[in-house]
């Protein structure tokens, strides 16, 4: 299935369609079928100007642009009936062809022209005098009549007496002597036999005696001038009775049999007979006019109205002008008695709905709802619009253009037909555009992938319109002044430097930064080794001690001997200048109490930290005591603990599980007698904890929660951690019982241990001591010229 | 203080090593710093495979025993998948392991956190600010609603539920303005104590790494 996508809205349609199923726009453009011989017409319904040369419709006279006329004018009969638009004489202007004063200047738009319209017969002056319901009927405007009528010119509405009365011709006096003349020298057509018969008779009496009306006219009532008419005129046969029941019309038949009788469509025999007499230029109009398919009728519109209404008196023989119409259908009435369609203008043929076959349009220039409301089917009449005939049989079908001749069969009589607009009122028409001719866009993408892998004419992805395109033509020409070529100059150089090796810059020192800290670095190192030589003790041993650390010595006080200790050393080598001292005077204390101690650490690190401690307190202390501590019995080194809080965890609640080795790796630990009686941490007399960093005395703390909450817990805390870990020691309920905080602390608790002060220690705390001072000196001055920096720098900006 | 020459001299010259960061970063900084984290990496892995591995994995694998403490077949197993980490095509069945291990980890942590530090610190600062019959009631008393003031102080601070307008960053709302500033206070004051620690816990340090070296130095220049 191809698409056509639509150029109003850029929409694919199926190639079916003809309008845009979005936007109702055209999708194909309009074309006139025609046979292979016959010339391409330019545009249908479209008519160049010769003057201007633009486009008008076709149902205009004059051009809308420069009011030039748009068709020659070949002669008298070619007058713009076919538009429904008569041009005063007087003011030029257009009125419709139902008028007879122009609606401009009241000017009187239509002389009496009683020439034929080619390819009619030759019409047969009435002999008889005016009738006063004829003359009503001439009274009547054209439109008026044919309202009345919808039906054949107002006679069926006449009743059969006074048709009787009406049959009488109009006398020979009433004819001007222009129509006498053109009839005089118009060839005489078959003569119709005469009409009514005598006069005494009104003709309805005669159709209630079911007598044939006599169908010569008595040659007294002729006049003479009818006479001349009919001896200048070729001698022709009489023509059969056109009815089969001898003289009776078929209108009056059907009256008796009181049952509608459809009439003769066709051309009545008579008709032709008469075509076989005719002369010879009369057939070459004959033969020269279209085929209409209701052309038995005279061409009223050449005839006045009166005569128009005189069919009827014709004599029954002759040429059935006017059927019954009231008792025929409406289609052969209308097919029969309605006056030509030249004679009444476009709309208010389509209101009769016998207007007049519309030019040899297409069903493709139609639209489909135009073609659906006619019933006008475009292929073969199957009564089915294209796109379902199409979607019934499963492929394409060709468009098959019709012929007209198939399309006036198949609009039917009764179908609307595209009206011609006047053309005061096809001026106002917005132009029609010309629409040019369009290959369709033949979709030959076939889907390779998905559920429609095979099918053509999908959606692709991503539509070609999307894609990013770059224009081939060229818009415009850079205009390269001298600058931009500079700049361009220097890019490229630019960008041809970047990819050459060059040495690298040579790091500029900032002298600034490294004075300052050379500077703090002086002050410090002489705050903190001066002192010591030039004045040593000026930080005097502390002769108290902080509520938190007597509380960790009277816990440690307070202990069990029965239970050993845990001793959590879980900080590096990096914090042993600071935590060694605490971490040592807490175990040398417990282990002077006689209370056993096994350290543990959670850092790799740290389990050699607390064999290092283990080791110098013992070696301490057996010099000291003289008694001799032994590892497994008095101590004992667990070392590491994996795991992290998930490892704490798993000690807290199994311990044997959680350390199988040792720190020396001693295979069966929990066999040594300083743990054989141990199953859990809560087992154990107190749990030191010996840390550096607050997260790992929150994860022993948080750990051991649920399993040594009844056992005393203290810490030995470096000074950076002690914030952090404080409130765990402060609150209501605390976990903590004790702090140890920092290298005083450490001091402090020894002292109070009554544990024998290192040599070292007092020099650290004359170094430390002033080197706090000193920094908290460079502190504030640091701030100071901060500050007044600052206050330099503000107004500047 | 070490008292052998080769363990003292060393711990002298990485000690200098690392001192001359005073005058900027440079090669002898960089290489003393190298020892030392080679030296700790690798006594963790001694200490890791003499303390876990080799008792709690290769020791029960040897002697067959796969079923015993630490289930020795299921944490070799999960080893080895961990070791398959870098591999990219195998690297998905390390990161069960992991998230095993960090799951495990973050359940243990917040089971821990909620019962041990949450409630605990919250029931802390739930005080009475009267005085009482206490001798040093009014002292409890000032010291608790300190204690109420920063908590709910520093609480303030860190509520960010201020709107921004078109063209101005947010904003509290008025009536936490001033609350925050307290609590801006109360944050100031523990982050400078926590840096007098830090700072004390430094001055600790290197008194110690002096003392180190005047104790290496005075075996040959002799002094104190």
């Amino acid at each position: 299935m191809a698409v056509i996508r639509c150029q109003a809205c850029g929409k694919p349609n199926p190639d079916f369609l003809d309008t845009c199923q979005y936007c109702d726009a055209r999708l194909k453009p309009l074309t006139v079928p025609r046979s292979p011989s016959e010339p391409a017409p330019a545009q249908v319904g479209v008519v160049h100007c010769q003057a201007c040369g633009k486009p008008n419709p076709a149902s205009l006279e004059v051009c809308q642009f420069c009011e030039s006329p748009l068709r020659p004018l070949t002669g008298p009969l070619t007058m713009p009936e076919t538009a429904g638009v008569v041009k005063c004489q007087a003011c030029g202007k257009s009125n419709p062809a139902f008028l007879d004063v122009c609606q401009f200047c009241e000017s009187p738009l239509k002389p009496v022209d009683l020439t034929p319209a080619a390819g009619m017969p030759a019409l047969s002056i009435p002999t008889q005098e005016d009738t006063p319901a004829a003359s009503a009927v001439e009274e009547a405007p054209n439109w008026l009549s044919s309202l009345r009528g919808a039906t054949p010119a107002g006679e069926p509405e006449t009743p059969d007496w006074l048709a009787g009365s009406a049959e009488a011709a109009a006398p020979a006096e009433d004819i001007p002597d222009w129509l006498r003349g053109m009839q005089s020298a118009t060839p005489s057509a078959p003569e119709p036999e005469p009409a009514a018969p005598a006069a005494d008779v009104p003709d309805w009496m005669s159709a209630l005696r079911s007598a044939p009306a006599e169908p010569a006219t008595p040659a007294e009532d002729v006049p003479d001038w009818l006479r001349g008419m009919q001896r200048a005129a070729p001698s022709a046969p009489e023509p059969e009775p056109a009815a089969s029941a001898a003289d009776v019309p078929d209108w009056m038949s059907a009256l008796r049999a009181e049952s509608p009788t459809p009439a003769e469509p066709s051309t009545p025999e008579p008709l032709a007979a008469l075509s076989e007499e005719l002369p010879d230029w009369l057939r070459g109009m004959q033969s020269e006019a279209p085929v209409q398919p209701a052309p038995e009728t005279p061409a009223a519109a050449e005839v006045p109205d009166w005569m128009s209404a005189l069919p009827s008196a014709q004599p029954e023989s002759a040429v059935p002008l006017v059927a019954a119409p009231s008792i025929a259908s409406e289609e052969e009435t209308v097919g029969e008695v309605l006056p030509p369609s030249d004679s009444a203008p476009d709309w208010l043929l389509a209101l009769r709905g016998a207007a007049p076959e519309p030019e040899p349009a297409s069903p493709e220039e139609m639209p489909d709802w135009l073609r659906a409301l006619r019933g006008v089917t475009p292929a073969k009449g199957t009564g089915k619009t294209d796109f379902l005939r199409v979607l019934q049989s499963g492929e394409p079908e060709e468009a098959e253009p019709a012929s007209p001749a198939v399309l006036a069969e198949d609009s039917g009589e009764g179908g609307l037909t595209q009206a011609a607009l006047p053309a005061w009122l096809a001026a106002m028409r917005p132009v029609d555009v010309e629409y040019t001719a369009l290959t369709d866009e033949a979709d030959t993408y076939e889907e390779r992938v998905g559920v429609l892998a095979g099918m053509r004419g999908v959606l692709r992805a991503e539509p070609t319109v999307a894609l990013p395109r770059k224009s081939t033509v060229q818009v415009h020409k850079l205009d390269v002044s001298e600058g931009h070529a500079a700049q361009v100059k220097l890019l490229i150089g630019l960008l041809t430097e970047e990819g050459q090796a060059r040495p690298a810059p040579k790091m500029r020192v900032r002298f600034g930064p490294l004075l300052e800290r050379l500077i703090i670095v002086a002050v410090l190192l002489t705050a903190i080794l001066l002192p010591p030589y030039l004045v040593p003790g000026l930080f005097p041993p502390p002769a108290t001690i902080t509520p938190e650390t007597q509380a960790a010595f009277a816990t440690v006080e307070g202990l069990p001997v029965d239970r050993p200790a845990l001793v959590i050393m879980d900080y590096d080598p990096s914090n042993a200048g600071e935590l060694d001292p605490a971490a040592a005077a807490l175990m040398s204390h417990l282990m002077r109490r006689g209370i056993a101690v096994v350290t543990v650490s959670t850092r790799p690190l740290g389990a050699a930290m607390g064999d290092v401690v283990l080791v110098g307190v013992t070696e301490a202390l057996s010099q000291t005591t003289g008694f001799q501590y032994a590892s497994g019995t008095h101590y004992l080194n667990l070392g590491y603990l994996p795991g992290g809080a998930v490892g704490i965890a798993q000690f807290a609640a199994d311990p044997r599980s959680a350390i199988l080795t040792d720190f020396a790796g001693t295979p069966d630990v929990w066999a040594q007698p300083v743990v054989g009686r141990v199953n859990s941490i809560g087992d154990f007399g107190a749990v030191v904890l010996v840390t550096a960093s607050p997260d790992s005395a929150r994860a022993w703390i948080e750990q051991t929660q649920a399993f040594a909450a009844q056992i005393p817990m203290f810490a030995a805390l470096s000074a950076g951690a002690d914030p952090l870990v404080r409130p765990y020691y402060e609150g209501d309920s605390p976990r903590l019982r004790g702090l140890v905080s920092g290298l005083f602390a450490a001091d402090q608790y020894q002292r109070q241990a009554g544990q024998p002060e290192d040599s070292t220690l007092a020099w650290r705390r004359d170094m430390l001591g002033s080197g706090l001072f000193a920094a908290a000196i460079l502190l504030a001055g640091g701030n100071l010229v901060y500050a007044l920096m600052g206050a330099l720098r503000r107004p500047r900006r | 203080m070490p008292t052998d020459l080769p363990a003292g001299a060393l711990s002298f010259l990485l000690t200098l090593a690392v001192l001359s960061y005073l005058v900027g970063d440079n090669p002898i900084y960089r290489v003393a710093i190298h020892l030392f984290v080679g030296a700790a990496a690798g006594y963790a892995v001694v200490i890791t495979y003499c303390n876990v591995i080799y008792p709690r994995l290769l020791a029960p694998l040897l002697a067959f025993q796969f079923v015993g403490p630490g289930l020795p077949l299921v944490a070799g197993g999960l080893g080895l998948l961990l070791l398959l980490k870098p591999l990219r095509l195998v690297s998905p069945l390390g990161s069960l392991v992991i998230a095993f291990m960090v799951g495990v980890g973050v359940a243990a942590a917040i089971g821990g956190a909620v019962l041990g530090t949450i409630f605990p610190q919250t029931q802390a600062t739930i005080l009475s600010v009267l005085p009482g019959d206490d001798p040093n009631g009014l002292e409890k008393a000032i010291e608790a609603a300190v204690i109420i003031l920063g908590t709910l102080a520093t609480l303030g601070f860190f509520y960010y539920g201020g709107r921004g307008e078109a063209g101005r960053p947010g904003d509290r709302p008025t009536l936490l303005k001033p609350v925050a500033f307290v609590g801006q206070i109360f944050i100031g004051a523990a982050f400078g104590l926590m840096y007098a620690g830090a700072l004390l816990a430094s001055l600790a340090l290197f008194t110690r790494s002096v003392t180190d070296l005047w104790g290496f130095a005075s075996l040959f220049v002799g002094g104190r």
